[in-house]
């Protein structure tokens, strides 16, 4: 029972140290190195990037305060931060116009204020929101597609998936038997095969117009809804039901290029037209939904797509057609330990992280760094040989807490120590 | 004996219990009254909207509602004990030490966790007057933790109280901080729902630690 007590008490504490101590570490001497911002210049035609040294560059262009901070390309040259922004004139068209650079003349082509204007977009895919990896509530509002005031309002009522569509009023919190009634025999109509499985829209009203939402059927067809004048609008889409969808992110963009963003079961990423819901497919050699972010640039001459996880960042060039004109990957600064994470990799073998930048769900998440873990497991071990050959105590007792401590290192040893085996 | 305890036990908690369900409703019926606020300044929607999909908790006032409740039971059940080491008494009864403590344990969690389901069912109810159940089971989603909190906090404050030495007293605080701040931290309503069969396994597995410093009491050298 002694024994029961004792490590009904270790256990906790080497996880509340597993947690704590890499946390109270990094805030005390690490620091925060964030993702690269990596573009694609249509003046130079080249790559280039904004990155967060490690340590500061040698011969920095910047200011003191700033020497951590860089602009460089793909040949290795250094960029002052105003030229660095003169390289992406669509990014930073306002500052074009400060500076008296505009119409921008590129490739023979010229772009006003206007026609700049016209056609930027971004539009990103985080794993954070994909169907399934944050916790949802899963009630919808089905907005009123064409309003008869300026803005766009929310109805009185929200939709959930039970089969069809349930419709709640939001006054009363009871369905609403005769809107669910009137939705649901529009989609018959239309030919769903219930029950649907997926809705997916853009829940706000801040937005230049409204979309309605997607729904992905039993037999994973397509079916795009709004709701105009009142009335439910179906339309059952091409998309192919054997795809497999997973996730589709609504796009309600001035443009009106693309609808959506959709997510397949195989990991292809694709761009859902505005005119006769086509498919394209966006060619991203070695993309991971659930563990990196995807972002698409969308400027007058060109898109580039930029995707990355925790290590390294890569981009793909595509015309107008989404066809790939060239490519281009950089490992980020953040892919190595900083000093202080490298010391603390030897005196501690794990951590664990509750957060997961890759969720909006906790999740206990156990993290080694290789070899360095062995190293702090065998000296924890060899300090805890030391301390057992000293005590002199033999029994059960001491084998358990050893092999604590060759399993927790430094968290065990503080734990077994701390808490001695009594008599 | 070991009913003799539980009897001893409930007696002395019975005031104690009554005082912390009455604080624990208090703060339900505020929440309530805020809620009826939210939905008499706003339309229905636009409270589901912020609800839904901006994350807002109206039921924050309950997030150290039940950390605080398991500090206040420990405390009234052990800090006299504690006095003069009148446990020690207790511990001399004829019955095996780690079921004097067990006793004492048993009656003391169930008061909290007898607060605690009340605090839950009020929260259900009140949700669900306002909002569909899916609403409803992110709410208790959200809250669990915050529930398991309480039973975490009573538990260390048991071993901190109990502990005979300081050294160990201090080291008992430090991981009953850590162990209550891990139900605690702040995330998109609902972020705990899958590790929530984990924290429960945490908080059944920390609960026989509460014997250690009991038969240090009863057996201690320092």
């Amino acid at each position: 029972m002694l024994h029961l007590a004792r490590y009904a008490l270790i256990l906790p504490a080497v996880i509340v140290m597993a947690v704590y101590l890499p946390m109270l570490f990094d805030m005390s001497f690490g620091e925060r190195v964030p993702k690269t911002h990596l573009f694609y210049s249509p003046v130079s035609k080249k790559f280039i990037w904004r990155d967060k040294l490690l340590r500061p560059a040698e011969e920095s262009l910047e200011e003191v305060h700033h020497a951590q901070f860089v602009q460089m390309d793909q040949d290795g040259k250094r960029y002052t931060r105003q030229e660095f922004e003169k390289l992406l004139p669509f990014i930073y068209y306002k500052n074009m116009e400060l500076w008296g650079l505009l119409p921008l003349k590129i490739d023979g082509a010229s772009f006003d204020k206007e026609a700049i204007r016209a056609d930027r977009q971004v539009v990103e895919l985080k794993p954070k929101q994909i169907a399934g990896r944050s916790p949802d509530e899963q009630v919808y509002p089905l907005l009123e597609s064409q309003p008869d005031a300026a803005r766009l309002a929310f109805p009185e009522e929200r939709f959930r998936l039970a089969g069809g569509l349930e419709f709640i009023n939001a006054d009363f919190n009871r369905p609403d038997q005769e809107l669910s009634r009137k939705f649901n025999q529009a989609l018959k109509k239309a030919g769903v095969a219930f029950p649907l499985r997926l809705a997916a829209g853009n829940n706000t009203i801040l937005k230049p117009f409204d979309n309605g939402f997607f729904l992905v059927d039993a037999s994973g067809a397509v079916f795009h809804l709004k709701r105009v004048k009142g009335e439910p609008w179906v339309v059952k889409t091409p998309i192919d039901p054997a795809l497999g969808v997973r996730s589709i992110k609504v796009s309600e963009n001035r443009r009106k290029e693309f609808r959506a963003l959709l997510l397949s079961n195989d990991d292809r990423l694709f761009l859902l037209s505005s005119d006769n819901y086509r498919l394209t497919p966006l060619p991203l050699e070695g993309y991971d939904p659930d563990g990196m972010d995807f972002k698409l640039i969308i400027n007058p001459l060109y898109r580039t797509a930029v995707y990355s996880d925790d290590k390294i960042i890569r981009a793909v060039v595509l015309d107008k057609d989404y066809r790939p004109l060239v490519s281009y990957q950089h490992t980020m600064p953040g892919a190595e330990l900083t000093p202080a994470q490298s010391v603390f990799s030897y005196l501690a073998p794990f951590r664990i992280d509750l957060e997961d930048p890759n969720s909006g769900y906790f999740a206990f998440q156990l993290k080694g760094w290789g070899t360095h873990s062995l190293i702090a497991l065998a000296w924890a071990a060899a300090l805890f040989l030391v301390y057992a050959l000293r005590r002199r105590s033999g029994g059960t007792g001491i084998w358990a807490d050893g092999l604590v401590v060759l399993l927790t290192g430094a968290y065990g040893l503080i734990a077994v120590t701390v808490l001695p085996l009594e008599e | 004996m070991f009913r003799s305890i539980l009897l001893k036990e409930y007696t002395k908690l019975k005031a104690f219990w009554l005082a912390g369900l009455a604080l624990n409703l208090c703060v339900a019926g505020y929440v309530l009254v805020a809620l009826r606020k939210l939905f008499a300044l706003d339309h229905a929607e636009v409270v589901w909207y912020r609800v839904i999909h901006l994350g807002q908790t109206f039921y924050d006032p309950f997030m150290y509602l039940p950390v605080i409740t398991g500090l206040f039971m420990a405390v009234a059940q052990f800090l006299p004990e504690m006095k003069n080491h009148r446990f020690r008494i207790s511990l001399h009864l004829p019955l095996a030490p780690h079921l004097i403590v067990l006793g004492h344990v048993l009656v003391g969690l169930g008061a909290v966790v007898l607060i605690l389901a009340a605090d839950l069912l009020a929260l259900a109810a009140m949700t669900s007057l306002y909002f569909p159940a899916e609403v409803v089971a992110v709410t208790l989603a959200t809250a669990l933790p915050w529930l398991l909190a309480g039973l975490t906090a009573y538990l260390g404050a048991a071993l901190v109280l109990l502990e005979p030495g300081w050294r160990l007293r201090v080291f008992n605080l430090a991981v009953s901080l850590g162990l209550t701040g891990l139900f605690l931290h702040q995330g998109a309503p609902g972020a705990y729902q899958r590790i929530l069969p984990l924290l429960f396994i945490l908080v059944l597995a920390f609960t026989p630690s509460v014997l250690l410093p009991a038969y240090r009491f009863r057996y201690r050298k320092d």
